[in-house]
This record gives C-alpha cells, sequence and structure tokens, in this order.
C-alpha cells in the first residue's frame, strides 16, 4: 500500500525545538483519535467523547489544542523529550553553521540538499497491521507519513524574542496547511470489528484511541549511532534469512 | 399468461418496493444530512467564539459519556445558542451558506474586520458512493476548526489581551458568504471539505494579516461615510470604519463584564498597549487626537447596524477634520445581547457625532482636565437634561454641557408635539452657540425624532409633560428624616392590640356556634 507523504519545514531555535515538536505532534494526533471504544457486538460500538486542552508554548507565541488525555500526553511529551535531547545533544557535538537568518523561517517542503545548518527530522506515521501467512508476523504498514524537517540554530534572547513571533507566524501556517491536508477526500482504515481493533487503532489508553501510530526521528547523533550499527545489522539479517529462508 | 401476468405483477411490486425503499433511505440520508449540518453550524460557532474569549478550554476525555455530538465534549454557552437562534433559521445544507465574522472594537467605538469563517454547501461537488465515515469526517473537521481558530492573528494577537481600557472582540452570525474586507493581504484556508452523495460541506476561513487600520477620506461628499479625516502627512493611520458593518454586534464572552458602551465611557485612555508585537506595529491607532468623554461615549454607543461607512482608503486632504454625517444613522439591533446595557433610545437610533476641529479638541483636552473637579456637583443637576443615549456612567462637566446641547437638539425638533419653555430652551441653545457654533449646525441636521424617555423634561420646560413631572417630582422630593407621630402610632397599635385581645373569645364562640350549626346542617 503506498502512504501518503507530507513533508514541512520549519526553522526554529534551539529552545523552541520542544514548542514546535509537541505542536506538531499533537495537531496531527487531534485528528488521529477517536474516543474510546465500547463493542456492544462484533460490529456494533460505540465511542467516548474527547476533550481538547490549550496549550500554551513557552518560547513560541502560540496557543494550540491538543487531544486531553493525560496518558496521551506523556507517551508524547517522552517522544519529545527524547528528541530535543538527540538535538541537543547533537548540536553539542557539531554546532550547527548557520546558514538563514533567524528572523525569516520558511516553511516549505523539503528538497534543499545545498543546506549547511543543522537539519533534524521529526515524523509522525499511522499504521495498520496486516496479518501475513504463517509463519511471518504482522506486518506494519504505514498509510500516512507527515515529516517536519526542522533547521536548528543557536541566537541570543534578543533574536529568540523577535522569533517567537515569527516561528509563531510559520507554526500557525503550517497547522493551517495540515487541517487542510487531512480535512480533504482521501483513503481512511475503516472502522474495525471488535476483533479487528488492534490492527487499527493504539488500545493502550484508557480514554482515548488513536489510529496507530510510530514517532521517527533523524538527527546527526541517532543517523551516527545508525551508521555505527548497520555491519552488524547486515550480519543480523543475513542469518536470519539463512535460518528462515523464504 | 396468469403466470405471466402474475409474474410481471411481482417484478413491478418489487421494482415499486426498491423504489420505495431507495427513496425512503434517499429521504434519511437528506434528513440525516440536514440534521449533522445544522449541529454542526452550531458546534462550530461554538467553540470557534469560545476560542475568542480569554478564557482556558480544557476538558478531559471521557471513555464512558458516548451521547456528544461528533463524540466531541464541549461547554456550550447559552449567549452564544441564543444569539444563533437569533441569528439563524436555516443552516446548511437548506441554506447555501452561513459566515461568523470577527470583529476588533476598540476603546473609541471603532471597528476592525479580522476574519471570516464560511461554512457552506456546495450541491455540485458530489461522492459517487455513500461515505461510510461521513459522521467521523465531520468530526474531524470540527477538531480542525478548533484548532485552526486559534493559528490566526487574530487569535495569536488580540484574544489574550483584551480588556475594558483596550479593545474586544466582537463576532456576528449572517446568512450568505463573507462579505469581509479583510484588506489586500488577506489569507484565504479552506479548513476542510467532507463529501456526501448529495453534495460537499466546506469551512472556509479568511483572516487578515495586515492590520493596519485604512481610512477614506472624502470632506466633498455629503453622503460620506467616513468617521475621521486626518493628515496624510502625518504617517498616522486612522482608524475606518468597515463597509460590512454587522447587523449585530456580539460581544464574545469574556471575563470582561463591560459593554462596548461601558468601555467607551470609562476614562479616556490613549491607546499605549495595543497588541504588543516584537518591534512589528501590527496596529495603529489615532493617537493625534484628543476626544472628549462624550464624544466618545456617543462613539461607543454607536455601533454601526443599518448605514454601514465605506472602508478607508487613502486620505485625499490634510484638513484633520473630523466628521460624521447624520445620515451615517448608528442603531443597535434590538437582538443583539446586552442590548438594554447599551445605551441608546427606543427606536435605537443614536445621536450623531458631532463634527470636531483642531480647536474643538483643543478646547475639549481643557474641558476634560476641568471636568473631574465638577464631576459630583453638575452631574445630578444635568442628569435630567441627559439624553438616554449617553452612557449614565459619564459625570463629566464636558458631558453635561453636551448633554445640554443635545438636550436642546430634542427640544427643537419636537417643537410641532409639545409647547417648551421658550427661556430655558432659548438659554440651552444659546449656550451651546456660545460653546460651540459649529455643532449647533450639526444639531439643527440631526435626524432625532423621538423623545426619549424623561429626557429633557421638566416641569418648567414641558408643563405637559406629566410623566416628566412625576419623576422630577420624585427626584426632587426631600428626604425622609423620620417618620412623623410614630409615637401616636404605636401607642394606636397597641390599643387595637388589647382590643383584639379582649374579643377573641367573642370570636372564637362565634366560630364554634358556626362549625356546630354547619354539623347540624
Amino acid at each position: 500500500m503506498n502512504a501518503r507523504h507530507q513533508k514541512f519545514r520549519l526553522n526554529v531555535e534551539l529552545r523552541q525545538v520542544k514548542d514546535a515538536a509537541a505542536c506538531f505532534l499533537h495537531s496531527l494526533l487531534l485528528h488521529r483519535c477517536v474516543g474510546k471504544f465500547e463493542y456492544s457486538a462484533e460490529k456494533h460500538f460505540t465511542l467516548g467523547s474527547l476533550g481538547f486542552a490549550e496549550v500554551d508554548c513557552e518560547n513560541i507565541d502560540l496557543t494550540y489544542v491538543r487531544i486531553n488525555s493525560d496518558e496521551l500526553c506523556a507517551n508524547i511529551d517522552e517522544h519529545v523529550c527524547a528528541f530535543y535531547s538527540d538535538v541537543a545533544e547533537s548540536l553539542t557535538s557539531h554546532p550547527p553553521t548557520p546558514a538563514s537568518s533567524p528572523s525569516s523561517p520558511p516553511i516549505n517542503r523539503f528538497g534543499d540538499p545545498s543546506s549547511s545548518s543543522t537539519q533534524v527530522m521529526l515524523g509522525l506515521e499511522f499504521l495498520q497491521k496486516k496479518k501475513r501467512q504463517w509463519p511471518f508476523s504482522e506486518e506494519l504498514a504505514s498509510w500516512e507519513v507527515w515529516n517536519l524537517g526542522l533547521e536548528i540554530c543557536r541566537t541570543s534572547n534578543d533574536e529568540l524574542s523577535v522569533m517567537r513571533e515569527s516561528v509563531a507566524e510559520a507554526l500557525g501556517d503550517l497547522v493551517l496547511a495540515v487541517c487542510s491536508q487531512i480535512n480533504r477526500p482521501q483513503y481512511m482504515p475503516k472502522m474495525p470489528s471488535k476483533t479487528e481493533l488492534t490492527s487499527v487503532f493504539d488500545v493502550q489508553f484508557s480514554d482515548c484511541q488513536p489510529y496507530l501510530y510510530k514517532v521517527v526521528t533523524s538527527t546527526p547523533l541517532n543517523r551516527r549511532l545508525q551508521a555505527s550499527q548497520r555491519p552488524l545489522a547486515t550480519i543480523q539479517s543475513v542469518i536470519k534469512n539463512l535460518a528462515y529462508p523464504t | 399468461m396468469r403466470v405471466g401476468s402474475s409474474s410481471s405483477l411481482c417484478s413491478t411490486t418489487s421494482s415499486e418496493n426498491d423504489l420505495r425503499t431507495s427513496i425512503g433511505q434517499n429521504e434519511d440520508s437528506v434528513k440525516k444530512l440536514r440534521n449533522y449540518g445544522k449541529f454542526f453550524m452550531t458546534r462550530l460557532v461554538q467553540l470557534v467564539v469560545q476560542s475568542r474569549t480569554n478564557e482556558r478550554y480544557d476538558l478531559t476525555c471521557s471513555a464512558t459519556i458516548t451521547d456528544n455530538w461528533f463524540n466531541i465534549r464541549f461547554q456550550e454557552l447559552g449567549e452564544v445558542a441564543a444569539q444563533l437562534k437569533r441569528s439563524l433559521v436555516n443552516y446548511p445544507p437548506d441554506i447555501t451558506s452561513v459566515t461568523l465574522d470577527f470583529f476588533l472594537f476598540t476603546k473609541e467605538a471603532e471597528t476592525l474586520p479580522l476574519e471570516s469563517w464560511t461554512f457552506s454547501f456546495d450541491d455540485e461537488k458530489k461522492a459517487f458512493e455513500e461515505n461510510l465515515l461521513f459522521y467521523h469526517d465531520l468530526s474531524t473537521l470540527l477538531r480542525s476548526c478548533a484548532l485552526a481558530s486559534r493559528m490566526t492573528p487574530t487569535s495569536r494577537y488580540y484574544v489574550k489581551k483584551q480588556g475594558p481600557d483596550t479593545f474586544v472582540i466582537l463576532y456576528r452570525i449572517v446568512e450568505g458568504p463573507s462579505t469581509l474586507e479583510l484588506g489586500k493581504e488577506l489569507k484565504c484556508h479552506r479548513v476542510g471539505t467532507v463529501t456526501t452523495v448529495h453534495g460537499s460541506f466546506n469551512v472556509d476561513l479568511k483572516y487578515r494579516t495586515r492590520m493596519e487600520l485604512e481610512q477614506r477620506i472624502s470632506h466633498d461628499s455629503p453622503d460620506s461615510e467616513s468617521y475621521h479625516q486626518v493628515n496624510a502627512s502625518s504617517s498616522r493611520p486612522v482608524f475606518g470604519s468597515s463597509p460590512d458593518t454587522p447587523s449585530s454586534f456580539c460581544e464574545v464572552i469574556s471575563h470582561l463584564s463591560s459593554s462596548p458602551a461601558s468601555v467607551a465611557a470609562s476614562p479616556h485612555h490613549l491607546l499605549a498597549t495595543s497588541p504588543p508585537m516584537h518591534g512589528t506595529p501590527l496596529l495603529q491607532f489615532v493617537t493625534a487626537r484628543a476626544r472628549s468623554r462624550t464624544q466618545s461615549t456617543q462613539s461607543g454607543n454607536s455601533i454601526n447596524a443599518e448605514s454601514p461607512p465605506s472602508e478607508a482608503g487613502s486620505s485625499e486632504k490634510e484638513a484633520p477634520v473630523r466628521k460624521r454625517e447624520p445620515s451615517g444613522g448608528m442603531t443597535i439591533a434590538k437582538d443583539m445581547p446586552f442590548a438594554g446595557l447599551l445605551n441608546m433610545s427606543f427606536t435605537g437610533a443614536l445621536f450623531p457625532l458631532k463634527t470636531l476641529t483642531e480647536e474643538g479638541t483643543k478646547e475639549k483636552e481643557a474641558e476634560e482636565a476641568a471636568e473631574k473637579e465638577a464631576q459630583n456637583a453638575q452631574a445630578d443637576a444635568t442628569e435630567e437634561a441627559l439624553n438616554v443615549s449617553l452612557a449614565n456612567t459619564i459625570v463629566s462637566d464636558q458631558a453635561n454641557r453636551q448633554a445640554s446641547a443635545a438636550a436642546s437638539i430634542v427640544t427643537s425638533t419636537i417643537k410641532d408635539s409639545q409647547v417648551f419653555d421658550e427661556e430655558k430652551a432659548d438659554d440651552d441653545l444659546e449656550t451651546s452657540k456660545d460653546d460651540d457654533p459649529e455643532d449647533n449646525k450639526d444639531d439643527d441636521d440631526s435626524f432625532v425624532k423621538i423623545l426619549p424617555f424623561g429626557a429633557g423634561a421638566s416641569p418648567s420646560s414641558c408643563p405637559n409633560a406629566e410623566l416628566g413631572e412625576l419623576i422630577s417630582a420624585c427626584r426632587t422630593a426631600p428626604p425622609i428624616e423620620e417618620f412623623e407621630h410614630y409615637k401616636e402610632s404605636i401607642e394606636r397599635i397597641k390599643l387595637e392590640l388589647e382590643e383584639f385581645e379582649q374579643s377573641q373569645g367573642v370570636f372564637d364562640e362565634f366560630v364554634s356556634r358556626m362549625k356546630e350549626e354547619t354539623f347540624d346542617f
């Protein structure tokens, strides 16, 4: 199955990374979440209700709305914090090259390989489990992929105060673009039966049910780690193929 | 043949049944469409309007509550629901579109259109097959609206900075597409589309990005609807009135209890704290002219409802003459929330603003400085003369003089129906003429035709106004310091109590006798 891909780009200061990442992820999950399923029969169900909460960004002059579920928020915050720590560590070990003006953060699609500034990527994939024949386990296939490319710089406090507004405007436009993209006639997984619920939705939360999702990040730090682990991964895949030939 | 005929009859019958079923299903789906459209519209208005209040939105998810429309919890504001009922009779898809507009209303009673939300139904864009996730898609669209409403400049710059001393955000709900003029650099977004076999629901958002206040200056046209004219070289953009003035303004519910009238009646402050953008002056207000409090109040009451002034454009002249045409008819819709709090005449017509010149403004600045000293002394004396259209909170000397001039306007226009105390009327007119000759000319041109309740009606000026006499008599009645002959009344009461106790036995006997006779009967 071909997944839909949407890519965005944003220039932020290091201290704004958490806010931008959280806003991006929560805005997507706001749309890709339903109330808790309650099945009365195999194919008959009722849905719980979703609540919203406003969140004020710390270093961006923006307020966004997220699903007001403590469990879901904790899960996302965990990803955001891990992402931010990777980014901070990457910048510490390899300081970024200033490539763009802090006062004019563009919002456009990826595709600028010539940029030499530190770029990181945060992605959110929505998945669906598909069963395969024995002995293969279920396959996770993504049906929608959202990527946010962040171009990170470090500035002084004065410049940060200017960027608060400019990044807010850019992030606001980004979220509006997300809304426009989401609310189009397009493929969506069908509402599942009781037995197929876990193939489409993430059921770990008690008060809401987002579609199965996975947070994907790409920072200089984890790119280096992946590169170092590549030979090991290759050997593992060879052994696996020898043990279980197709 | 019979078999054939019966079989053909059966097939005809089955096809008829199928047709009825399909028609029934079609009717059901149309009914469902109408239902969804109505509830979506109401929820959309609630969510977006609440995003414009300065109150934190916080509702938790619930797995047990399953009866919310679109599976979304929200708090319904009664004020908004009432306004919806007043404003709309039909909803999409029965009508083509409904628009929710937002305006910025400053303390100087000036409005700036900010953004416009349009919920529409397009019966030409249809889906080929039934959308099984129609309800779910509407829920997603509603969430998008809740999120998008916080991404616009209105939300970022103005929502949290509303205050009685600066500005408030107003909204209106109208049938039809958006007609707001949002400036040259407006942005348009299609928030979402939900398609069905009958048509598609669309939510469109337009918002202003350039918060500069534009004005059209026109001295020559007698039908000019512009509020102000300023020096073009001063590079001070002046607030101009929008051509798309709402038919009914609704102040967004917030912690503020003040209505626009009281906002305008508050002590005059220069807007030192306009939306603080870091180095970007997004909103610029008039600071060149100080206004009188009365002027401010009159303008504060003047929510233009019927004859919207045209949008401001480039300035043409340098002469800083502020003029408001009486034909610019300022009215407040009676169905507007808190309409009763806004001070206006029974007809909703307000007195027009008066022409001011630079000299007049300077005089008024001096008068404002002196008004604080004479506030308490003048308030009671001239309260009767105050027209209802002026805010009751005005107690300034300047306001009272204006009020007396206004009273003279009233008296001059109702000469045919009432007999006036000519001396007092003449004195008032002379006073007003002495103070501001130009204002008098405008007063003669006023269009007020109905005498407001109790205004301008003193015993000496209007002997036939019995009601006015009663009011003034009540007001001038001497205060009750003590009850006279209270000692005598107490003694009389005691005597009566003693008589009652003495007679109580007789009364009881009578009652018992009556009861016995009743039982015997």
